[in-house]
């Protein structure tokens, strides 16, 4: 038994890790691609069956997007929530965030200053273009899925008002994210921290965790 | 004679060690080939995945002083005798509480090295889990060298205090100290 001991003890700490590594997996909408869905998408696409029949649909109840702005490097994200959606666009030196609606898979949003989003969702793919004053940028976006995706921190932190944007894309060849994110200190542009999607981030000391979509939607106009 | 059973025992750390080693680079190696997923499943009933962590963290660093201490008394450095079975079920205790915050990390988050302490506690994790199979390998080896197993034991422990001072303390100092 004593020269057994450490065997079992090392046998039972590996089958505890393959059956948290099954339920996880369970845990996920059966899709095979490599990048696996977090726990609020997966409950809600356990109802109907996933990405598929979805895309079929012209109008999502639930959808995210994100994509590369032509001509501008910059990354814009669109989230549908149930006819409310919601935008972001981010080249690390300006940022932009829209709330509207989604009807019949057009999504129009408005931001500050004249500035607008309207996008057509459907099959898989978000297609529009953003109006910055008389500028017109045109951008296509193609569904997301966590740790992709757009996030947002808003905090007081010793009585100074911050908000942070992040959009998060898997790179094409699957191995690794690219990020872009800004943030203001009342309303001035101050350097963003580096998000860690689940992992509160550092604002002036403070640990603050970012929201995704349906953690801020609610906040949003 | 002396010196050919000494060299016969070191080498009997050979296997243990170098398993160890494979375990540690194997854990890294998935940490940054699976694509973190955001999510896993574990205990219920905290705030979040960083509170479960953080908690059962702190409860495998204090099976781990226990450790220690239970040790030190088998060694006869403590002149009282505490029961082997302290020892033993203390240390499998501490290791399946470990298993569920080890999977969130690797499963969920994956090996990252974007801030010094992410960075430390990413490599400590693995190294900790290295050294903890070396351990379990060369516990039921006869002849090993006297000091093999303390060696191992206060290495698994010393790793252990890193990986708890990474991300318990930071987490209850930094968010604060929630459930």
């Amino acid at each position: 038994m004593s020269r057994l001991g450490p065997f079992i003890t090392l046998a039972a700490g590996a089958a505890l890790a393959v059956g948290l590594g099954v339920v996880s997996n369970a845990g996920e909408p059966a899709d095979t691609s490599p990048a696996p869905v977090a726990v609020a998408t997966a409950v809600s696409t356990a109802s109907a069956t996933p990405s598929p029949s979805r895309s079929v649909r012209p109008a999502a109840v639930k959808a995210d997007y994100a994509g590369r702005v032509r001509d501008n490097g910059g990354l814009v994200a669109v989230s549908v929530r149930d006819g409310k959606a919601v935008g972001y666009f981010c080249d690390g030196i300006t940022e932009a965030w829209f709330a509207g609606k989604a009807v019949n898979g057009r999504v129009t949003l408005k931001g500050f200053n004249d500035a607008s989003l309207t996008a057509v969702v459907g099959g898989g793919k978000a297609k529009g273009e953003l109006r910055f004053g008389d500028r017109t940028l045109g951008f296509s976006a193609s569904t997301v899925k966590k740790p992709s995706g757009l996030y947002r921190a808003t905090a007081l932190v010793r009585g100074a008002r911050y908000r942070a944007g992040w959009i998060v894309l898997a790179l094409p060849d699957g191995k690794g994210f690219t990020q872009v994110g800004a943030m203001v200190r009342d309303d001035q542009p101050v350097p963003v921290p580096t998000l860690t999607p689940g992992l509160p981030v550092a604002i002036d000391g403070a640990a603050v965790t970012p929201k995704d979509v349906d953690g801020f939607i609610e906040e949003m106009p | 004679m002396t010196f050919a059973t000494d060299k016969r025992t070191a080498v009997g750390l050979l296997v243990p060690l170098l398993t160890g080693a494979l375990v540690a680079v194997a854990l890294g190696v998935y940490g940054r080939l699976h694509t973190p997923t955001g999510y896993a499943v574990g205990p219920a009933g905290f705030s979040g995945a960083l509170a479960m962590k953080s908690w059962l963290t702190t409860g495998v660093f204090l099976l781990a002083i226990v450790q220690v201490v239970s040790a030190l008394s088998m060694w006869g450095k403590l002149g009282v005798s505490i029961p082997a079975w302290v020892h033993r079920w203390s240390g499998r205790l501490a290791f399946l509480l470990s298993v569920p915050v080890a999977f969130h990390c690797l499963y969920a988050l994956g090996l990252q090295y974007d801030a010094p302490r992410v960075l430390v506690h990413s490599l400590l994790g693995c190294f900790f889990y290295g050294v903890f199979v070396a351990k379990m390998l060369a516990l039921p080896r006869r002849g090993l060298p006297g000091w093999s197993l303390p060696v191992l034991g206060g290495t698994a422990f010393a790793a252990l205090v890193g990986l708890w001072l990474t991300s318990s303390f930071w987490f209850f100092t930094a968010v604060g100290v929630t459930f």
